[in-house]
């Protein structure tokens, strides 16, 4: 008798826990099977509809993978991602560690901080336009502090084009790291850092030895959203270079742009995407696992901790 | 009671102090505003056509915004008015997606945009795609007189057909600092140098040189204010490459830059750099245009339509009044041809959707808005025109020559005969892209001027593969109609 309601409920969990799971599947596989159709066909929007498209099988995968200039995309990218992304995390979690304790005005500067990544990124993009022509405020300010007239072409040379963007990124995401690191210091347990203060640590040793490794689990989460965030974006480079000057900040994104709008080559546009999807993919993968391994890590020595009382 | 009346006064008198300082200027400018025009035999021809549809219908208008805003608008009210046929509403589109959301169009087939404001070479790539409606039926329903000076019309015209209508004639003309130019002790110190009397040069080689002898320092002063930046730089070159004679396709539909005339055109582009500041390696319009009015270019090739800001004392004291104008430097060519080639750059075309359930309607707008006398009413603006004069009627316009002022209407009108379009074929953003890419890096000096040559050539091997030389020998063809037709423009 006591079964048969138990039984309904638990078959309405199930679907309850499974509908989204369906229903984000169905709105998602026919994008992705007819992505895997066209990347297998050669479609370019302008030369007939999709389903007369010729069947040139794993083709245009080959010339993506083979092709120069989309391997330098993707070198672009990674090497934007990351750099911004250590730079935020590095800041951010600077401030985050500064913010961590209560001091008057915190909520001031905690809105201050913040500014910054709430400013949409095509702003951002044009405001900095303005900022870093060679004769605009950055160079003028930098000429007050050195000697000389600072005369950088900070959108016109390869070099500064891209640096330039990535502390751009950098000072657009930095606050997203210091509230996520901000929110794990609040919520860090504060047994641990007492008991090392007790034992005589140091702030250093404490910081090494304690803090980072208990916040290894959201800082490598950090990491990873940053870094995926970081690899997909586009707003920054088009408005300020637009790939230039000459092809040195042309990324994934970008040239996945020119693909599809431009060239209207929605085929290998869509080849194109899924490459980059597999390679996020194995970096999601590897990321997992090294955050698996530390939640173990810390599971096993809290119950070490835990029996050793 | 007394209260009230002083607040009323307070408020006449604060919206007069607000808006007075306002009103002269722009009394100055409606002075010159034309008014909508009395419709002669051509525009009344559009209005019995469009009668006789018997529609009352209010179409919608993909454009950039700035170009539909105004005079456009007016029209359509006027025409409304006459045939029942009106503009309903404008989808605003900025001016570097007008492509891709034309495309998207064609892709959508919703029918729910009637006239696409499109740039003029992408008009095989949307004929292709099915978008654009051929016009020619309802050109003849209505007698439809659709010339321009130069081959202009032929931009919008494929395979004989015609697929749209120009609103703007965006040509690229040539100015030079007229104080600088004529300054006696500049003429000194340049004929002291070259042995050569300073003049408005009309060689290519002249205009270099004298670009390197004001541009000598440029933190102060640069030789040249034209584009260098990534997706828009290319126009530039291909002003020199057609210049040397050259056509980008061959014959038998092969990419025609990795040659050694190409290479001198390339040369001739890149010849610039050092006489520019290094921000011009990815500058946009956005940022040449107060670079150039602030008296920081000796010269510059650009759009005619940019000569009202240039001249403008209020917005341009700098440069106001200092422009001499023309068309742009020529080149010889080994047999001795004298050649003057400038480029159209983005010019706004009007298409007609063809899955548009008003396409009559609408091409019949397309028309009222392109006819002799309405077109005159479009053409011209106060300050940064974006309806430059294309037709000849627009050059004996007394409200353009007061914006153009009558030289700089003179400069247009001998540049839109030597008018060339940018590559015009099926697949025309790529091809352009390609281009612009390679002479990007060329102008950055990452590859020599032959190897950003030879991989533009290879690039576009891949994408003649794709579109088909059958379908591109025919665009080719029809590019080759939109060609200038004379070696250098007749003063007429």
């Amino acid at each position: 008798m006591n079964k048969a309601p138990a039984a309904r409920k638990g078959g309405l969990f199930r679907w309850g826990a499974l509908t989204p799971l369906i229903l984000a599947l169905g709105f998602l596989l026919p994008v992705l099977l007819l992505q895997i159709y066209l990347s297998v066909h050669q479609w370019t929007a302008y030369l007939g509809p999709w389903w007369a498209a010729q069947f040139v099988g794993l083709d245009l995968f080959r010339e993506v993978l083979t092709e120069e200039r989309f391997l330098r995309a993707v070198a672009r990218s990674f090497i934007f991602a990351g750099a911004s992304t250590l730079l935020s995390v590095l800041v951010g979690f600077g401030l985050a560690y500064l913010m961590q304790d209560p001091f008057r005005g915190r909520s001031f500067y905690y809105m201050l901080f913040i500014i910054p990544m709430l400013t949409v990124p095509v702003v951002v993009g044009y405001n900095f336009q303005m900022l870093l022509y060679e004769s605009g405020p950055v160079n003028h300010i930098l000429s007050l502090l050195v000697p000389g007239e600072v005369r950088i072409s900070w959108l016109g040379h390869p070099v500064a084009a891209f640096a330039s963007l990535v502390l751009i990124e950098t000072w657009n995401w930095t606050p997203f790291v210091m509230i996520v690191m901000l929110a794990g210091l609040v919520s860090m347990p504060k047994e641990p850092v007492e008991a090392a203060r007790v034992l005589g640590a140091s702030r250093w040793q404490i910081f090494a030895h304690v803090t980072l490794p208990l916040l290894k689990p959201v800082l490598v989460l950090t990491l990873i959203l940053r870094f995926l965030e970081a690899l997909a974006e586009f707003p920054k480079f088009w408005t300020l270079t637009q790939g230039g000057p000459g092809t040195f900040t042309e990324t994934i994104p970008v040239y996945l742009y020119l693909t599809s709008w431009d060239y209207f080559n929605v085929s290998k546009a869509a080849a194109m995407s899924y490459v980059v999807l597999l390679f996020v993919g194995v970096i999601i993968y590897v990321c997992i696992r090294a955050l698996l391994r530390q939640k173990r890590a810390l599971d096993i020595m809290f119950a070490q901790e835990g029996s050793g009382r | 009671m007394r209260r009230r009346i002083f607040l009323k006064d307070a408020l006449a008198m604060g919206t007069l102090a607000a808006t007075g300082p306002f009103v002269p200027r722009k009394a100055r400018a409606q002075d010159v505003q034309k008014v909508i025009p009395e419709p002669g035999p051509d525009e009344l021809r559009i209005i019995e056509s469009a009668k006789k549809l018997n529609k009352n219908v209010d179409l919608s208008f993909m454009a950039w915004g700035a170009h539909a805003k105004g005079q456009m608008e007016h029209l359509a009210a006027a025409f409304k008015k006459q045939t029942g046929i009106g503009l309903g509403s404008i989808v605003d589109i900025g001016f570097a997606a007008l492509s891709q959301r034309a495309m998207a169009e064609a892709l959508a087939r919703s029918g729910k945009i009637d006239l696409l404001h499109v740039h003029a070479d992408t008009v095989p790539t949307l004929a292709t795609a099915g978008l654009a409606a051929p016009l020619d039926d309802y050109m003849k329903a209505a007698k439809f007189d659709y010339r321009t000076v130069g081959t202009f019309a032929d931009m919008s015209r494929l395979e004989g057909k015609t697929y749209g209508f120009v609103t703007d004639g965006n040509c690229h003309i040539y100015l030079v600092r007229k104080d600088i130019l004529e300054n006696p002790d500049n003429q000194k110190r340049y004929a002291d140098k070259y042995g050569v009397r300073l003049e408005m040069p009309t060689t290519w080689k002249e205009y270099l040189r004298q670009g390197a002898f004001f541009g000598s320092d440029p933190n102060t002063m640069t030789g040249f204010g034209s584009l260098r930046a990534r997706r828009w730089g290319y126009w530039w070159f291909l002003i020199n490459y057609y210049n040397h004679g050259l056509f980008p396709f061959t014959g038998d539909v092969e990419p025609n830059f990795d040659n050694d005339v190409a290479e001198a055109a390339l040369e001739m582009y890149l010849a610039e750099r050092p006489h520019v500041i290094r921000d011009f390696d990815n500058w946009g319009t956005a940022q040449m245009w107060p670079h150039v009015g602030t008296g920081r270019a000796y010269q510059s090739i650009y759009w005619g339509g940019l000569l009202p800001l240039w001249e403008s004392p209020e917005k341009y004291p700098q440069v106001a009044g200092k422009w001499r104008v023309g068309v742009v430097p020529g080149n010889v060519l080994p047999d001795g041809k004298r050649l003057v080639r400038t480029i159209q750059a983005g010019a706004p075309l009007v298409v007609v959707n063809r899955y548009a359930p008003n396409l009559d309607a609408a091409a019949h707008l397309a028309m009222w808005w392109t006819s002799p006398r309405n077109s005159t009413y479009i053409t011209g603006g106060p300050i940064s025109t974006v309806h430059e004069p294309w037709r000849a009627e627009h050059f004996k316009d007394a409200y353009n020559m007061k914006v153009y002022t009558r030289p700089g209407l003179d400069a247009m009108f001998l540049s839109l005969q030597v008018n060339s379009p940018s590559i015009r074929v099926t697949g025309a953003l790529e091809f352009n892209d390609l281009l612009d890419r390679h002479v990007s890096d060329a102008w950055l000096g990452v590859v020599k001027p032959r190897e950003a040559l030879k991989r533009v050539d290879a690039d576009w091997r891949t994408v003649i593969a794709r579109v088909g030389k059958a379908r591109l020998k025919k665009d080719i063809e029809s590019y080759r109609e939109s060609m200038p037709t004379v070696d250098q423009p007749v003063v007429s």
